[in-house]
């Protein structure tokens, strides 16, 4: 071909090309307005609305599963220790005295709360993905039992009453307790707890059990927090008190002192309403305990100290003789070691002022702290031998159970169950996640707003954008791969630009992740899968199937066309339902500095109130009834009292 | 080993060389040329890496035990650190011949810090008489040490940040006159606190007497106490003669008459990566110095706690910034005397260490001490269960123990008593034991490991460089640990002064700023200024008083918990009342200029300062607004407008409330006689 017919050859296919490319994105312009209702909108990108399936999501995929222990149980002759492993389906029973596994039974459901009956001969496993109690013979360490409980059980506690022995569980997905009786094994009663309940720890008589909440009860947005201790009787299942814990969430343990009436439990003290502009001195957010006694009164004590944090506060133990107390920091990979007696001789020297303030007091805690013990990492679960001179610490994450001599306060061996699996990128992400030394003086990390993943119901002011402007409600990591942009303004287009150097200016307020380490974080946020809301393969009610009617009705039920742009399902659009774009829905606030806000996914929305971008609505109820007067965030004005709860019951089964 | 390596080179070079005159044809030729240049490249490379120290190396100064003439001292540091000192590289096993000169080349040199993994040195070095004190930083391979910072005023004390950037203080403080006393080499103890250097009568001084004189320029440094300008000291400081007309002598509860001791301006903290330009952190009243890099990543220092009333001693105290200048914050030492604190280090036990002396004592009686890092405002105590008395510094040798350089008078083979040795103590020590390392001709001081330590913690930044304020938001006004001026500790504040600290001492009101019902309140406030605060009642009485201390930061956001709290305390979860407001602006007018390493004003015709916004339900709490643009000042009458300032002293209980709207110009008049360093 000669030059001059190969340049206009060319050149009419660039002009081809070009006018192919204008005609497309027009094409495509004009059908995002046209399906969407809005003309503010632009090109958008196919994949917000096409293309989605969720068996190609991340968290859809297999996953290498590890030796994490979580449950503990020790024999009553201290020679037997029982370990729940929720990832691999089994419970093993290991040799205290040589530290090696003897036996091991497969228990399907995710095994994830132990307790042995007072004989020793019955192991209660409560499984967390099966929503059922399994009982074990521990002789042939077989399963003889189950019973069916509320949802994501995750807790139980033996007790003897004067009506025959009880079990306690603590279902953390149902927001309740299953009080069942061992002979026959049933249901008896299950009260309402506060919100995710997580750990049970009964009195030695049997007459009290008390149930931690991991999460404050849902509050709006600048309302102060509280968490629930649930006090019942066990024998009858009755809720006696309902004790309150102020400002305080992520309560993953709870152990009573037989001594002194005491009941201990440890809890994320909280400083959601300050604006946060600084980290240091506990200024977003410290560790503490909660001392209940019987008349009902509670004290809350610092488990931090001045420049020294210990994150994330789970596990507890208690030793019989009430002298001390043992918590895991399951983000500074300690335990803290409580002296009770030196806890009580300070609490009665104390003033009421000065006991009303103690937990902001960082310099209280050398005071009863007798010793921090380090650990391998995350420390959750802890038990003591009867005799209490052991303690069994579990390593979740490095597939271990830490042995503790507790009359040197030092290491006596270690159970070893796996490897710790460093070859999984999403094992060294969730080590990441855990991990308080990536944040100022290891005063937190990713879970502790987070914990597991999800919300933890609760709004913030970051100072970045003025104080007291543009509150925050926190969202849920559960679901998030392929729903970017992210933050509630959209501004942050992936995972690895959210949890990058914004995050470590904003809160960490150190250096941000080493490349490695956010490349792990990002693997491992993105494979965690959506909250359970219902059990599985349970089919919708007529409720909840006219719920969904409603949430996909173009029209109202007289006829009126709904516009494009206010139907549910044109934002929320399946399998994730969202679209991933900003709108406007009429929530702008007047510290708001804008009115477009990222459309959330509703993947188990109905565990992450509240809702809204500052966490106004403390219901989805709210959304419709106080914050949808004018038919922005969709058509709700139509619809009586009887269809919006069809409409919740459906969302409440994504 | 060196000579050994040396002598290979040279013998291998000279096998090249034979090798190219024998080479027959062009093409041998060039092929053994290039060879000849590659080895040579590989070994002048090698010439250049050397082999790393051995880990167990001691890092250290040495001063000579007899000064020969030390009225040539001119500054602080000439004090500390008399002509012939060095840096030095000792090598196990330990002794006098076993030792690698750091600082080659340089007149004086001392203060070395080690990085954290143990693979840089800085140190404060002078290269001649003429020269001002700088940072360098030498290899530990060999090598001459190379220059890191130019400050103006000279530069001292250097730290290592994670990021490679040198903090260090500046200027150096500096000394004019001096004056004999009645001291002499038996009695050390001269029972004059002021500065005091033999007058020459004495053929040397010891190098106690010389650092108490470096003690006593701290302690006045440390209070900021303005005298008599001198065109000398501005001269002697490398400032320009009349830029500074003020310079700034002991106190005078340290006795100072007599004694000129010109400090031309605070000294101040800067950091300084390598090829950037230094940028300064600290924007105090009073001077800081002795900075040292916490593992958690704060900036730890020295400094003097102002004064609440004009009586009280001046406390030097230690405090915190990140590696911004932001948050300052106290760290420990607060409200225990008017001692001495000096040379704080991290000790990787828990605590942190450093010497403490009574004000009236000489720099070479200092104590070691420590506090625990869990409640660092009440433990300190002694750092070893025996009384160590004479240490010139501590440091953490990196596996449990500690180096102490201390006197070691009485030891087998002393040529002098009074000179300092090297000592590692297990923290049990009973007594500092057998020197670790002694030389009797030199003063062995402020030894350092040479051993890998945590790497500490970095900060990004939460400064807006594009903004010229800060916001203060405190939660409320009425928690404080101090008494009420009216012994009333019920009265409840409606008001809050804002002051900014000057240069002489005094401060000026930059507005007030209404209380909310829950005692918070919240301000803008322009940045890199000291900032005061007076709580005032309903009838404009001084409730409590606090002296200028704290500063933020341009776009810096800095929260109390109240007004002189309780220290180490968290807030209480509680959403303040004075978030829902928009911030009362205040002191627009001061300004930063952006210049790299210190403020300088600018007047801003824009807006008179102290102005409120009118949305506030009390438009008059914040002081006047100008109501037209002639009311407003013009710019370039800073200066002038310095006469019509209101002056607030410290604390004349039950003062009236006085509103200011031309405060903003002295503090512009201040700024811009400052002279920014390079």
């Amino acid at each position: 071909m000669k030059p001059r017919g190969f340049s206009l050859t060319a050149c009419v296919g660039v002009l081809a090309l070009g006018a192919l490319g204008f005609g497309a994105h027009t094409w495509t312009v004009a059908h995002v307005q046209r399906w969407t209702g809005r003309q503010d909108l632009g090109f958008v990108g196919c994949n917000h609305c096409h293309l989605v399936r969720l068996e190609r999501m991340p968290w859809a995929q297999e996953r290498p599963r590890h030796a994490a222990p979580a449950g503990l149980a020790v024999s009553p002759d201290g020679q037997r220790v029982f370990i729940a492993l929720d990832e691999l389906d089994q419970v093993v029973e290991a040799d205290t005295a040589s530290n090696r596994v003897l036996r091991k039974v497969t228990i399907g459901g995710g095994p994830f709360g132990l307790t042995l009956d007072s004989t020793g001969e019955q192991l209660f496993v409560a499984c967390r993905h099966a929503d059922r109690i399994a009982v074990l013979d521990t002789r042939e360490l077989k399963e003889s039992a189950n019973l069916e409980v509320g949802l994501a059980p995750v807790a139980v506690a033996f007790c003897e009453t004067k009506v025959g022995p009880r079990l306690l569980v603590a279902n953390s997905g149902s927001d309740d307790i299953s009080v069942l009786s061992v002979a026959p094994l049933r249901e008896i009663a299950r009260p309402a707890a506060g919100r995710e309940p997580f750990a049970v720890a009964t009195t030695a008589d049997g007459a009290r059990a008390f149930v931690a909440n991991r999460l404050a009860t849902v509050t709006r947005q600048t309302d102060l927090p509280a968490a629930e201790l649930t006090v019942l009787d066990p024998a009858s299942g009755r809720i006696v008190s309902r004790q309150r814990l102020d400002s305080a969430h992520l309560s993953e343990g709870v152990g009573t002192v037989p001594t002194r009436e005491w009941t201990l439990t440890p809890l994320v003290k909280v400083r959601n309403l300050v604006p946060i502009t600084q980290v240091a001195n506990g200024w977003v957010m410290s560790s503490g305990l909660a001392i209940s006694d019987a008349g009902g009164s509670v004290l809350q004590i610092p488990l931090d100290e001045a420049n020294d944090y210990f994150a994330d506060p789970s596990g507890i133990a208690v030793d019989r003789s009430g002298r001390r107390a043992y918590v895991a920091s399951s983000g500074g990979d300690a335990v803290s070691v409580i002296d009770l007696e030196k806890l009580a001789r300070w609490i009665e020297h104390a003033d009421e002022a000065t006991r009303h303030e103690a937990i902001d007091d960082l310099a209280l805690a050398p005071q009863y702290v007798a010793g921090r013990i380090p650990t391998g990492r995350n420390p959750r679960h802890l038990t003591l031998s009867p005799d209490g001179r052991t303690l069994f610490v579990a390593e979740r994450l490095e597939d271990a159970v830490l042995v503790i001599d507790t009359t040197t306060l030092r290491p006596a061996g270690k159970i070893v169950l796996g490897d710790g699996a460093l070859d999984d990128p999403r094992r060294r992400g969730e080590r990441v996640f855990t991990r308080a030394s990536n944040t100022f003086q290891r005063q937190f990390s990713c879970r502790s707003c987070h914990p597991d993943g999800h919300v933890d119901g609760l709004s913030y002011d970051f100072d970045g954008d003025g104080l007291g402007d543009n509150l925050l409600d926190n969202r849920t990591l559960l679901a998030v791969a392929n729903t970017g942009p992210f933050k509630w303004n959209g501004k942050n287009p992936s995972l690895d630009v959210q949890c990058g150097p914004r995050f470590a200016r904003v809160l960490m307020r150190t250096e941000p992740f080493p490349p490695h380490d956010l490349r792990d974080l990002v693997t491992f946020i993105q494979s965690l899968p959506p909250p359970r809301t219902r059990k599985q393969g349970t089919p919708l009610t007529p409720a909840q199937e006219r719920g969904r009617q409603i949430f996909f009705a173009t029209r109202t039920p007289d006829g009126n066309e709904i516009p494009r742009r206010n139907q549910c399902h044109t934002c929320h659009r399946p399998p994730l339902y969202t679209t991933r774009l900003p709108a406007a829905v009429g929530s702008r606030g007047p510290r708001d500095t804008t009115d477009q806000f990222d459309t959330p996914h509703l993947l188990g929305i109905a565990t992450s109130a509240p809702y809204l971008h500052d966490g106004r609505a403390a219901t989805l109820e709210e959304l419709w009834t106080v914050f949808n007067t004018n038919d922005v965030h969709g058509v709700s004005s139509y619809m009586d009292k009887k269809q919006l709860n069809d409409l919740v019951e459906f969302l409440k089964t994504l | 080993m060196t000579c050994g390596f040396k002598s290979s080179r040279l013998g291998l070079s000279k096998g090249l060389l034979l090798a190219l005159g024998n080479a027959h044809s062009s093409a041998q030729a060039r092929s053994v040329a290039g060879l000849a240049s590659a080895i040579l490249l590989c070994a002048l490379a090698g010439a250049g890496c050397g082999r790393h120290p051995p880990a167990g190396a001691l890092v250290l100064t040495q001063t000579p035990v007899a000064v020969r003439d030390p009225d040539a001292a001119s500054g602080a540091l000439d004090v500390r650190y008399p002509p012939g000192s060095r840096v030095v590289l000792a090598l196990p096993p330990f002794g006098p011949a076993n030792v690698r000169v750091l600082s080659r080349g340089l007149l004086a040199a001392g203060g070395p810090v080690v990085s954290h993994d143990a693979r840089r040195v800085v140190f404060a070095g002078k290269a001649d008489a003429t020269s001002h004190w700088q940072i360098y930083e030498a290899r530990l391979t060999g090598g001459r040490p190379r220059v890191v910072t130019a400050m103006e005023g000279g530069a001292m004390e250097p730290a290592l940040l994670p990021t490679g950037e040198v903090v260090f203080s500046s200027p150096v403080p500096v000394l004019l006159a001096v004056r004999r006393t009645e001291a002499d080499s038996s009695s050390p103890n001269v029972g004059d606190s002021t500065l005091l250097i033999n007058a020459g009568l004495r053929p040397a001084v010891s190098a106690g007497d010389v650092n108490s004189a470096a003690s006593a320029a701290f302690r006045a440094h440390s209070e900021g106490v303005e005298t008599a300008s001198s065109p000398r000291a501005g001269l002697a400081t490398g400032l320009k003669p009349g830029v500074n007309e003020t310079s700034r002598v002991g106190p005078s509860n340290a006795s100072t008459s007599g004694n000129e001791l010109r400090m031309p301006q605070g000294v101040a903290l800067y950091a300084k990566l390598a090829g950037g330009r230094p940028k300064r952190l600290t924007f105090g009243s009073a001077s800081a110095f002795d900075p040292t890099v916490l593992t958690d990543g704060r900036i730890l220092f020295v400094s003097a706690q102002p004064r609440a009333r004009t009586h009280d001693a001046a406390d030097r105290s230690l405090f915190t910034i990140n590696n911004d200048g932001t948050e300052l914050t106290a760290f420990a030492c607060q409200h225990e005397g008017d001692g001495l604190v000096r040379r704080p280090r991290e000790l990787f036990d828990g605590r942190v260490g450093f010497l403490a002396m009574d004000s009236h004592a000489l720099a070479n009686h200092a104590r070691a001490e420590a506090v625990r890092l869990a409640r660092p405002h009440a433990s300190r105590g002694p750092l070893f269960a025996f009384a160590l008395q004479r240490c010139r510094s501590v440091e953490a040798a990196g596996d449990g123990t500690f180096l102490v350089c201390a006197e070691a008078s009485g030891f087998v083979g002393r040529s002098r008593r009074g000179s300092d040795a090297v000592f590692r103590l297990a923290r049990d020590a009973r007594s500092l034991g057998e020197p670790l390392f002694d030389d009797p001709a030199w003063n062995d001081i402020e030894a350092t490991a040479l051993a890998p330590r945590p790497k500490p913690k970095g900060h990004l930044s939460t400064m807006q460089a594009d903004k010229r304020m800060g916001t203060i938001l405190c939660l409320d006004a009425n928690r404080s640990s101090d008494r009420s001026a009216g012994g009333n500790d019920n009265a409840v504040a409606e008001r809050v002064r804002v002051l900014a600290g000057l240069e002489d001492g005094e401060s000026t009101c930059l507005g007030e700023v209404p209380v909310q019902s829950d005692g918070s309140f919240l301000a803008e406030v322009p940045a890199d200024v000291p900032l005061g605060f007076e709580t005032l009642d309903a009838q404009g009485r001084v409730l409590r008083h606090v002296p200028p201390t704290i500063w933020v930061r341009p776009g810096e956001n800095r929260t109390c918990i109240g007004c002189h709290e309780p220290h180490n305390r968290s807030p209480r979860n509680h959403r303040p009342l004075a978030v829902n407001l928009p911030a009362v602006r205040l002191g627009e007018r001061f300004q930063t200029t952006g210049f790299p390493n210190g403020i300088a004003g600018a007047a801003d015709t824009r807006t008179a300062s102290a102005s409120v916004s009118s949305s506030l339900p009390q438009p008059e709490a914040a002081g006047r607004r100008a109501s037209s643009p002639a009311e407003a000042p013009k710019a370039g009458s800073a200066v002038e407008s310095a006469s019509v300032l209101e002056r607030v002293s410290p604390l004349p209980a039950g003062t009236p409330a006085v509103r200011s709207e031309s405060a903003a110009d002295t503090i512009a008049a201040r700024d811009s006689a400052r002279s920014p360093s390079p």
